[in-house]
């Protein structure tokens, strides 16, 4: 008798939670909305981590100054791309030019990315506003820097 | 108990096909509900195969030896840790525990993804679901783990006396773990390749998971060789028997995509390569069950044989066809954009290692099929023993740890010849060095030379690694030198973390070299009170002892150790015989030194002449491949050790995404 009883409760959960969605028209976020966004934050993390780890091989002396520099160029757009992307919506022509034509960002936006904690700065910066790292003139540089 | 035990698994399949369909129709209609829904299937999954564990594990502990399965693999004497142990001791039990592992993966994957990779999800959900339905349908329909016998019989018949080892409490559970959590990452593959979001955003999802299933997997395979060792008696810890190549290969495999991942991030190529290897470790794992379970191969873990073969054969075609069909389909949007500019960059090295890792996969599989093949062809078995493994395997093993010093601090692009004798004039010259010095010493095999001079090498490289990073962030950030090496690793966990993995490679390699070139065994019989003598030690055979438990009868042997004519202690290697199976089992003994091993193996004892006749190995160094697994954990902690960045994106992560700058 137990048993039985026991069985049936557990066939009967197990229904109702599953059927639950159906049955209440479940709400639920723009799943595409999010899904799309949280690709894009990991695709310019990505990005972001890969700055981050050339930059500190060039203090170590690991990589050419030129090398890091195509390198750089290159991860910067892949990063500006999906920041663009992100951002939809919002004005962004200079990160358009990025993807467009490989041209640097023309306003007075982004020159680039932290080395340390991968926090945009602005051009001209000597610090980073995010973690207050010193900025090392080769990152300074950004964007311009393209091979 | 085990009506709802059968309740459980029965429904399980039935939930797990609903949520699986109800998944991709929900994603392929766009419809919510139906997304929801499946969802809750996998959670319902999830806790109807735990409830089918408590139901199985209940009935072993109430010693109910009316339900086949505690009747043959329990007893009423056999210790509570080992009645817990015999939840995956045999095959049917073992695929329940399997399916379970599976679900708690699929769970934990459910809840980080609440309200990330919503487009994916669906096809992460549906593709974990079907492979959990494909575990339980063998349960429910082919070999019930509830099953009741039409009597009771009033004892059972045990657990396999091998099995009753500490080991068997963690290797299993580890290996499984290993194995199964491969679907995580086959599963966002499958899903990233379904919605064509091929980009980074699968890769970083499943890192944690990739790394994790590697971390499982090489414990495992560790556990396992630590088990074959203290268990086996034979001296030795890695056999190429079929079940260690199936645990071997879909680790190869891994830890060629932990690495070819790295040139996907950094440069954006190998997007294809990286696909098939994911697709191949977990194909790996399905293909090392069915060796484990189907008897084509004759195997030390027979004890799991079963008629299911066929079945995982149909799966694993399965898996194949869809996968290599998605991925076919996608290939134009996998082209990669960059392409290797030279032999002499990071990009090559990798590349190199990754041939190397899949090589080696490639010749251990041929080794393990051979003999299937040669009987289909040929009408004859014809088995490859260890020497084929070793002769082809040991090149492709040096040159993999070659690369593994060179990889690290190689150039990207394009290494040119100042830099590079920049970056390798000091690991070059301490690799020759110890080469010259372990040839002054009297290591006359030349493999063994050159192997030591790599593994020097290599670990050369990784700690000027570590060096210069500290003086870069010393000079930089006037920081002090601990200061400046932990905050080194903690802006970079992967990186570092990885080296501390390298060097535990370097460590187990170094044992497996020493053991395997350089161990001393003999055989001999010998009188109560008379020595045995063995590369320096000296060994006294002091008497037997016998012990009786309604259990298991053990014949102790007291043997006194000294070296150099000082007495370092006693060591008692055992002969048991266990009651119930009537089986004898060797209980080995060691007396473990970093420097080698003293491994003894009690044979017979007669106790009218009272001679025992003694195995007793010499194995170099085998300890340093122990500690190299402790290392190994930590390193991989240190790699999983979330950054700093993830944290707060983790914190952040509720916000609404359009409402965020970057941060």
């Amino acid at each position: 008798m137990g048993v039985t009883l026991i069985g049936l409760i557990i066939v009967a959960a197990s229904a109702i939670y599953v059927a639950w969605p159906l049955l209440s028209g479940a709400e639920a976020d723009d799943a595409s909305e999010i899904s799309e966004a949280s690709a894009l934050e990991k695709e310019k993390d990505s990005a972001l981590d890969a700055i981050r780890e050339i930059d500190f091989d060039l203090r170590v002396g690991k990589i050419s100054e030129e090398d890091h520099a195509a390198l750089r160029a290159d991860l910067e757009k892949r990063a500006l791309k999906a920041l663009a992307e992100l951002e939809e919506g919002a004005t962004e022509p200079g990160l358009q030019a990025v993807e467009g034509g490989g041209e640097g960002p023309k306003s007075d936006g982004a020159a680039g990315f932290c080395p340390s904690c991968g926090n945009q700065f602005k051009k001209g910066a000597s610090f980073c506003a995010g973690c207050g790292e010193k900025l090392p003139k080769s990152a300074r540089g950004g964007t311009r820097r393209r091979a | 108990m085990s009506e709802i035990g059968r309740l459980a698994i029965v429904l399980g399949f039935i939930v797990a096909i609903w949520g699986a369909a109800a998944s991709l129709l929900g994603a392929l209609r766009r419809d919510k509900s139906l997304v929801t829904s499946g969802t809750h299937a996998a959670y319902a999954f999830s806790a109807l195969t735990g409830i089918a564990v408590l139901a199985l594990l209940q009935l072993l502990l109430a010693r109910d030896f009316n339900v086949e399965y505690v009747a043959s693999y329990s007893s009423s004497t056999l210790p509570l840790w080992y009645t817990i142990a015999a939840l995956w001791g045999g095959m049917k039990g073992s695929l329940l525990w399997w399916t379970f592992i599976l679900a708690v993966c699929n769970a934990v994957v459910q809840l980080q993804n609440r309200r990330k990779n919503r487009d994916q999800m669906p096809y992460v959900t549906a593709t974990m679901l079907v492979t959990g339905a494909f575990f339980l349908s063998l349960l429910v329909f082919i070999t019930d783990p509830f099953e009741r016998l039409p009597f009771t019989p009033t004892e059972g018949s045990d657990l396999n006396p091998l099995l009753q080892n500490y080991w068997m409490t963690i290797h299993p559970p580890s290996l499984y773990i290993g194995f199964v959590s491969t679907t995580v990452p086959f599963a966002f593959a499958l899903a990233a390749l379904a919605t064509g979001k091929l980009g980074d955003a699968w890769i970083r999802t499943t890192r944690r998971w990739a790394l994790f299933s590697w971390f499982f997997l090489s414990l495992g395979n560790i556990f396992g060789a630590a088990w074959a060792y203290v268990v086996l008696g034979w001296g030795g810890y890695w056999a190429w028997d079929p079940v260690e190549n199936a645990a071997f290969m879909p680790w190869l495999t891994s830890s060629a995509y932990l690495h070819s991942v790295m040139i996907q991030e950094k440069k954006d190529m190998l997007k294809v390569w990286n696909m098939v290897l994911v697709i191949l470790t977990f194909a790996l794992t399905i293909f090392g069950t069915f060796l484990t379970r189907s008897g084509v191969i004759s195997s030390v873990h027979s004890f799991t044989q079963s008629g299911l073969g066929p079945f995982f054969l149909i799966f694993l075609g399965a898996i194949l066809v869809i996968s290599l069909a998605l991925l076919f389909w996608r290939l134009p949007l996998l082209k990669s954009k960059n392409e290797l500019e030279s032999v002499f960059s990071r990009e090559a090295t990798f590349l190199l290692n990754n041939l190397l890792f899949v090589g080696i996969a490639f010749t251990v599989f041929w080794g393990t099929v051979f003999p299937v093949l040669s009987e289909w062809v040929r009408g004859v078995k014809i088995t490859v023993g260890p020497p084929f493994f070793n002769q082809v395997n040991a090149p492709l093993g040096l040159a993999l740890m070659f690369l593994m010093g060179v990889g690290p601090i190689i150039a990207w692009r394009r290494a040119s010849w100042s830099s590079l004798k920049r970056a390798f004039a000091v690991p070059v010259i301490i690799g020759i060095g110890t080469g010259v010095i372990a040839l002054v010493l009297g290591a006359g095999n030349f493999y063994a030379i050159v192997a030591f001079s790599i593994s020097a090498f290599a670990l050369a490289t990784v700690l000027t690694e570590f060096w210069k990073g500290m003086r870069v962030r010393q000079t930089m950030m006037g920081e002090a030198p601990w200061v400046a090496l932990s905050r080194l690793i903690g802006k970079n966990h992967r990186r570092y973390g990885g080296y501390v993995v390298h060097v535990a490679m370097v460590m187990i390699f170094i044992g497996i070299v020493a053991s395997s070139i350089f161990k001393i065994e003999l055989q001999t019989g010998v009188e109560v009170g008379k020595s045995i003598e063995i590369g320096g030690y000296t060994v006294r055979f002091d008497g037997i002892e016998d012990e009786s438990t309604p259990h298991v009868e053990i014949r102790k042997a007291k043997l006194a150790v000294f070296e150099d004519g000082e007495q370092l202690g006693y060591v008692y290697p055992e002969k048991r015989f266990y009651k119930k199976p009537q089986q004898p089992t060797t209980e080995v003994a060691i007396w473990s030194t970093l420097g080698s091993d003293l491994y003894t193996v009690l044979g017979t004892y007669d106790p009218d002449s009272k001679v025992g006749v003694f195995q007793i190995f010499l194995n170099p160094m085998i300890s340093w491949m122990w500690i190299g697994g402790f290392v190994m954990f930590f390193g991989t902690v240190i790699c999983m050790w979330p950054s700093y960045a993830e944290r707060t994106s983790e914190a952040t992560s509720r916000v609404p995404a359009g409402s965020r700058t970057a941060s």
